[in-house]
């Protein structure tokens, strides 16, 4: 097996300078703002506004086996067991002070900062959370898109952004520029553009790239997305991954299985993945990882950068209907050449996991490959069991072989 | 050619022993504490009423990982879909209901597994659903279908947990509620339970419904009803897995059942 990445030890040391940068900002006077997976961030990098992300925090935890502890801090102060893990574990972090930055919490936020375009829960959560530090909050609210977004859902969203540039510049006294946002525009599109570089490079057999370091790799596209770290180290992963491709290395020592991953990683079990990868079954592509690859701001944009904001972060893989989530599995499907699909059905991530079975049916109707819906949760390990698990990814492995003796034998 | 299946199950251990007549010896054991000296167990007796020693060996079930023999470990799922299609060579989907879990199995026209779901997280919909009710309704498990079919009034009970489906019967009975009709709504609620499930994979006929439970007649009476068609019901539903373990081993690895 080729084995993990060389980029990930500077992955590593990024994560832990983001961290530290968050804990010095307050000294270096720069405001920190919690925000959501899907906020427009780059009109906070413009600004200066360093960008703290709950949602990974919650991941790293999870990944380091502290979320259960942190849900349960959540749980023994009211909150429902049904409620999101991710907004569990900040909130058992923001109420313990414990978390998994050397024992750490989050450092605390200036403001806030939460968009509707991933979820309902974040909004609630982020009212939870100006109401612990009592911090002005700012939402900015994403009306579902059904089928086409229309003009007046982009002048709705506009104007927000508007109300939001109002906002942060009132909370920070800086001015925006029309500069500095472009600026941060082009820095997010080569990010996207190196980021898509690397996930068509996974259509080369064997898979160049496993899911643990797609998963991995995936921290610079969501929380440094519009800096020029995010870029330099894009292009260090992008040759690695290529020369991957130019020696015919795979992730996956005798690739046996090409599959796609659908919903949010399981975080706390990543021994499923290595389970995966020691069968012969490579992942040669993820819709999680896949989405922050959809944001497209090209140089037209740059004249009207909020309606391009607008337009971009209104069509997020969460914010989009079922029609157009399938055209999207479909094309990745086809265009990664997997014979396989396995659904996450999350039970914390209820609008990543609804209609993952209408999916999984089209998907075999249509191309005839099959899916396996396994039942977990992104950072509860509570509502996860390894052994079941292992039962039902075996069983479909199974069904993947006698498919493919079954072909072999209709065509010899 | 000859084969030996064994079942490590969560409540019994079943081993079959087949050649070219078909099953030459079969073995039933409970499982108890220790799934691999019930397998240990299960493989000597089969081995000693057939011959059979050096026979090829497919090991299934929740057991299947740690045996004290050499075999190849095949799950449940594709074990199910070779002895059901040995039995019922028209079967499309197959319902089995363990001790501790129920799986749905959908099969393709050449008996291939085709899709299947299985119940996640939770023990309603299983023999130990069933297991746990008797014991508050005071019977045998074996009992509960005759005693069902004595039910005059249609009760309901609501609870998916175990847990609370076991007061849900405890306070029925206190408020003088007869055995028979809380076990006739005990397979009702089981059957629904599955059928949801079956949902998922999509109910094609035929129907055959395997497992420990398919013993019951309660339960699949009201599966039966659910479904709006007549079961395939082997004779010994208990044994489909070990049988089509059994088949799988004769064939040898890379050959799809």
């Amino acid at each position: 097996m080729t084995g993990r990445l060389k980029t990930d030890g500077r992955l590593k040391a990024m994560l832990v300078a983001h961290y530290r940068d968050a804990f010095l900002a307050r000294r270096r006077r720069r405001p920190v703002a919690w925000v959501t997976s899907g906020a427009p961030v780059e009109l906070l990098h413009a600004l200066g506004i360093l960008p703290v992300y709950p949602e990974n925090f919650a991941a790293v935890a999870a990944s380091r086996h502290l979320a259960v502890e942190l849900c349960e801090a959540a749980e023994a102060a009211g909150y429902s067991p049904d409620l999101c893990s991710y907004a569990r574990t900040s909130i058992g972090s923001m109420l313990t002070g414990q978390g998994p930055l050397k024992g750490k919490a989050l450092p605390e936020p200036d403001l806030l900062f939460a968009a509707s375009n991933i979820c309902g829960v974040v909004v609630k959560w982020w009212e939870v959370v100006a109401r612990h530090y009592r911090v002005p909050l700012f939402i900015l609210d994403f009306p579902f898109v059904s089928e086409r977004l229309t003009a007046h859902q982009v002048d709705y969203v506009r104007r927000q952004l508007e109300e939001a540039i109002a906002f942060l510049q009132a909370q920070t006294g800086r001015q925006l520029t029309r500069g500095a946002l472009a600026a941060r525009l082009r820095l997010s599109a080569e990010a996207v553009a190196l980021w898509n570089q690397v996930q068509l490079c996974r259509r080369a057999a064997p898979c160049p790239v496993g899911a643990l370091d797609a998963f991995t790799n995936l921290f610079p596209m969501v929380t440094l997305r519009g800096t020029r770290a995010c870029v330099d180290y894009l292009r260090r992963l992008c040759r690695e991954v290529e020369g991957r491709v130019a020696r015919g290395e795979g992730a996956v020592q005798g690739e046996r299985y090409r599959l796609i991953w659908d919903n949010i990683a399981i975080w706390h079990a990543f021994g499923l993945i290595r389970y995966l990868h020691s069968r012969g079954a490579s992942f040669v592509g993820e819709t999680y990882t896949w989405a922050w690859g959809e944001y497209e701001f090209g140089p037209e944009d740059l004249h009207d950068p909020l309606g391009s904001l607008a337009t971009q972060y209104s069509q997020v893989i969460l914010n989009i209907d079922l029609g157009r989530r399938l055209e999207r599995l479909l094309h990745m499907v086809k265009g990664q050449r997997a014979d396989g699909v396995l659904f996450h059905s999350c039970r914390s991530c209820k609008t990543y996991s609804l209609g993952q079975l209408p999916l999984a049916r089209e998907i075999g109707n249509r191309l005839a490959v099959p899916s396996l819906l396994l039942e977990a949760d992104m950072a509860d390990a509570r509502a996860y069991s390894e052994g079941q698990a292992r039962t039902r990814v075996d069983a479909f492995l199974e069904v993947l072989d006698s498919r493919r003796n079954g072909s072999c034998r209709a065509s010899g | 050619m000859q084969g030996i299946g064994i079942d490590v199950g969560s409540l019994t251990t079943k081993a079959v022993a087949r050649g070219e007549a078909g099953v030459l010896a079969q073995v039933l054991l409970p499982t108890g504490s220790l799934p691999r000296r019930a397998a240990g167990e299960a493989y000597r007796q089969v081995v000693a009423r057939t011959d059979g020693t050096g026979w090829p060996v497919v090991v299934t079930g929740y057991g299947r990982l740690d045996v004290p023999f050499p075999a190849r470990r095949v799950t449940e799922i594709t074990c199910h879909a070779a002895g059901i299609r040995l039995l019922f060579p028209a079967a499309r989907t197959i319902v089995d209901v363990g001790g501790q879990d129920s799986k749905v199995i959908g099969l393709d026209g050449e008996g291939r597994v085709r899709d299947f779901a299985m119940n996640d997280r939770c023990a309603a919909g299983t023999g130990r659903f069933l297991e746990v009710m008797a014991g508050a309704l005071g019977v045998e498990v074996g009992r509960l279908a005759s005693l069902a079919n004595a039910s005059g009034r249609e009760i309901t009970i609501s609870n998916l947990c175990t847990v609370f489906a076991e007061s849900e019967v405890i306070s029925h009975l206190a408020q003088g509620v007869s055995r028979e009709d809380i076990a006739a709504a005990l397979h009702r609620a089981v059957a629904r339970r599955v059928h949801g499930l079956a949902g998922r994979v999509g109910l094609e006929p035929e129907v055959a419904f395997t497992g420990g439970v398919a013993l019951n007649q309660g339960v699949t009476g009201e599966f039966a009803r659910l479904v709006g068609r007549p079961l395939l019901l082997p004779k010994e539903p208990q044994f489909t897995g070990a049988l089509g373990a059994a088949l799988l081993a004769g064939r040898g690895p890379g050959e799809s059942p």
